[in-house]
């Protein structure tokens, strides 16, 4: 997993409630068998006529907005099927961080095993991220997990919340796997309780 | 399914209505067979499928096209969810099987009171 | 101190190691496995060498993409190559590591999530996960069940744990009589409609009172199914005698002494009269009507007598703007009468409302 340290690029606004995983890659990007790849195919249906021709107006066809590595959107990002060929698909594409007042647990949880970060903030400050992202290439916000602050084109800094176990390994792309693994020991104990509940 | 086919024994699907039924598993299929509810969706008009996912979510041959519109028993209406510009209402089995006699949504309960 | 609630006691049941930062590692009981989210995880495994640690407590069906129609020229008349090729890769990933396989063409295949419950993989009091975001369905068992990623799929195959951090509880008590022609779908729609598609997060739902226990197993999976659609991971229902009725002598289930176990086991997963939630509402169904969606959202919920929403009347600008964009592409006019909308296909299926 790419690390995840400081990032400086253009956000697009994706000004929609409750955008959801089946509106992210739809389903028929589901029936690979890789993780790489899916950036073409990102917000499909809203990106692409049925004839393969680009949307002129979405966001991410318009040439200020082509080389986006943030995305700041509404309420409930991410909600619906559980398919981590979502934030692959983000990631394929070039988005890094996504900023919206909630995201779904389960996307929230499946941009962190992916070296995205998801940013949840008040609805003012969105909003606030929102108004600046409008602005095209101008819009640079630049984020610094470290200290956890986001600086917008004027300068303001806002700071953010973020779980101290999933910043440590974003930071330092770790494979949580490998981090359990070294508690195999736990885990063996764990097992030998079990023989009291045999259908287990 | 009991409820929905208990809707399919009064009529017949309307004209210009596509309606499937697709049991959850094999298993559920045979109970199904065995008490004829396969017979009474198939007289009514209904398609009587294999068992899978099948339109809840599109992935296989089964969806909607452009503008069709869908009752559907699924959990998701999302747009595209079940095919590209396919439009999804979603019902309980069956209010489903009503709309799908009727042509349109019907409340049940007048259904029944006239039945 | 206050009592516990059944999530608590299940977490708890659970737990391998609490690390102190919020997260803790939570063992895994079952694992149910399909094409579509596995086969990323099966080649993570084999680029680093890793095994699955408890096979055994795994279960693959192939569920997504196979074609519902004649199946008798069986995986060779899949027209799909893709759709095809997941299939094949599953089928090989499982013979690979040694996990069990219900093939398309075994009587027990099905949607993994109306596969489990009646192979009794699924019992109450266990951790329950898949790559599915209706996994929340075994929550009818009074089973903690919930939908995983990828990645996660392929951190279970590795450690049979999960590294959580504890959600909230919220209880949701339906009380009343449902009236006829009012099933668990309504139900489960009236919910989401009440507390919104996000009111869920961060949640684990418990449906409780008598409306819930007067539900079939059938009707108690359609409603946990649809929890996720109300933004919660996880619903639960506590297990009761009709839970235990639907699992006897199913055929993973126990046996035996064991069975007298388990249930005396499984009689304890009920919140204590005095669990505190944090959060807490109370639904009548006597007073609800049959219910049908009108927009792209499922919390878009009217009454079958009611009429299209009219966009003008909702003050929130965000949700005014998502209720014209819903019904731009819904195809709808405001005020039209539901009853008044033709259809052109009918689906009867699904995870939510496929059993008998």
């Amino acid at each position: 997993m790419e690390k995840f340290d400081k990032l400086t690029g253009i956000a697009a606004p994706l000004d929609i409630l409750n955008v959801d995983t089946d509106m992210i890659i739809p389903k028929q990007f589901l029936k690979t068998i890789q993780r790489s790849g899916l950036g073409k195919n990102l917000f499909d249906e809203m990106r692409y006529t049925p004839d393969g021709e680009e949307i002129a107006d979405f966001v991410l066809n318009q040439a200020a907005y082509r080389e986006a590595q943030i995305l700041v959107a509404g309420d409930n990002f991410g909600c619906g099927s559980s398919r981590e060929h979502a934030p692959w698909a983000l990631l394929d594409f070039g988005i890094r961080c996504i900023i919206a007042p909630s995201f779904a647990d389960i996307f929230y949880n499946n941009c962190f095993k992916n070296g995205i970060l998801p940013i949840v903030l008040p609805q003012e400050e969105v909003d606030k991220l929102m108004d600046d992202a409008q602005r095209g290439a101008n819009a640079t916000i630049s984020i610094d997990l470290a200290n956890q602050t986001i600086q917008g084109p004027d300068g303001g800094t806002i700071s953010f919340e973020v779980d101290a176990f999933r910043k440590q390994c974003l930071m330092e792309g770790l494979d949580d796997i490998g981090l359990t693994l070294q508690k195999a020991q736990a885990i063996d104990a764990y097992e030998e309780t079990l023989d009291a509940q045999p259908w287990r | 399914m009991r409820a929905a086919a208990a809707i399919a024994r009064t009529g017949k699907v309307a004209a210009g209505v596509n309606a499937m039924v697709v049991p959850g598993s094999g298993l559920v299929k045979q109970q199904a067979e065995a008490e004829g509810l396969d017979k009474v969706f198939i007289e009514a008009g209904f398609d009587w499928r294999e068992p899978g996912c099948s339109m809840c979510l599109a992935m296989n041959a089964d969806k909607l096209a452009p503008g069709e519109r869908c009752a559907s028993t699924s959990n998701r209406n999302f747009e595209g969810r079940q095919g590209r510009g396919g439009r999804t209402h979603l019902v309980s089995p069956e209010m489903a099987a009503a709309a799908a006699l009727a042509g349109h949504f019907v409340d049940i309960r007048d259904l029944k009171a006239e039945a | 101190m206050s009592g516990t609630t059944l999530y608590d006691k299940i977490w708890d049941a659970h737990m391998v190691q609490a690390d102190g930062d919020g997260n803790s590692l939570l063992y895994i009981d079952r694992h149910l496995v399909h094409e579509v989210t596995s086969p990323q995880a099966f080649e993570g495994l084999r680029m680093a060498g890793r095994r699955p640690r408890a096979p055994h407590k795994t279960l693959a069906v192939a569920d997504h993409n196979i074609p519902t129609s004649d199946r008798s020229g069986g995986l060779d008349a899949i027209d799909d190559p893709e759709s095809k090729l997941q299939i094949e890769t599953l089928e090989k990933n499982c013979a690979e590591f040694g996990i069990d396989y219900l093939p398309m063409d075994d009587i027990r295949q099905g949607i993994v999530h109306v596969a489990g419950p009646e192979q009794g993989f699924t019992l109450p009091g266990l951790t329950i996960v898949c790559g599915d975001s209706h996994t929340s369905t075994h929550g009818a068992f009074g089973a903690l069940a919930h939908g995983i990623g990828t990645s996660e799929v392929e951190h279970v195959l590795a450690t049979q744990t999960l590294i959580q951090s504890k959600a909230k509880n919220f209880r949701i008590n339906v009380v009343g009589n449902a009236p006829a022609h009012v099933t668990a779908k309504d139900i489960a729609l009236a919910i989401i409609g009440e507390i919104g598609t996000a009111g869920g997060t961060g949640y684990v739902l418990e449906y409780a009172g008598p409306a819930i226990e007067a539900l079939s197993m059938e009707g108690r999976m359609t409603l946990c199914n649809m929890s996720i659609e109300a933004g919660a991971r996880a619903g639960l229902v506590a297990p009761d005698e009709k839970t235990f009725a639907f699992l006897k002598d199913r055929p993973r289930a126990p046996k035996g002494a064991d069975w007298e176990k388990a249930a005396a086991y499984w009689q304890t997963l009920t919140s204590d009269d005095d669990a505190v939630f944090d959060k807490e509402i109370t639904i009548d169904a006597a007073a609800l009507p049959p219910l049908v969606t009108w927009g792209t959202s499922p919390q878009d919920v009217i009454a079958i007598d009611g009429h299209v929403p009219n966009p003008a009347t909702i003050a929130d600008e965000a949700r005014r703007k998502a209720t014209e964009r819903a019904l731009d592409y819904m195809g709808l006019e405001a005020g039209t009468p539901m009853q008044d909308v033709a259809i052109d296909r009918v689906f009867i299926g699904s995870c939510t409302n496929s059993r008998i």
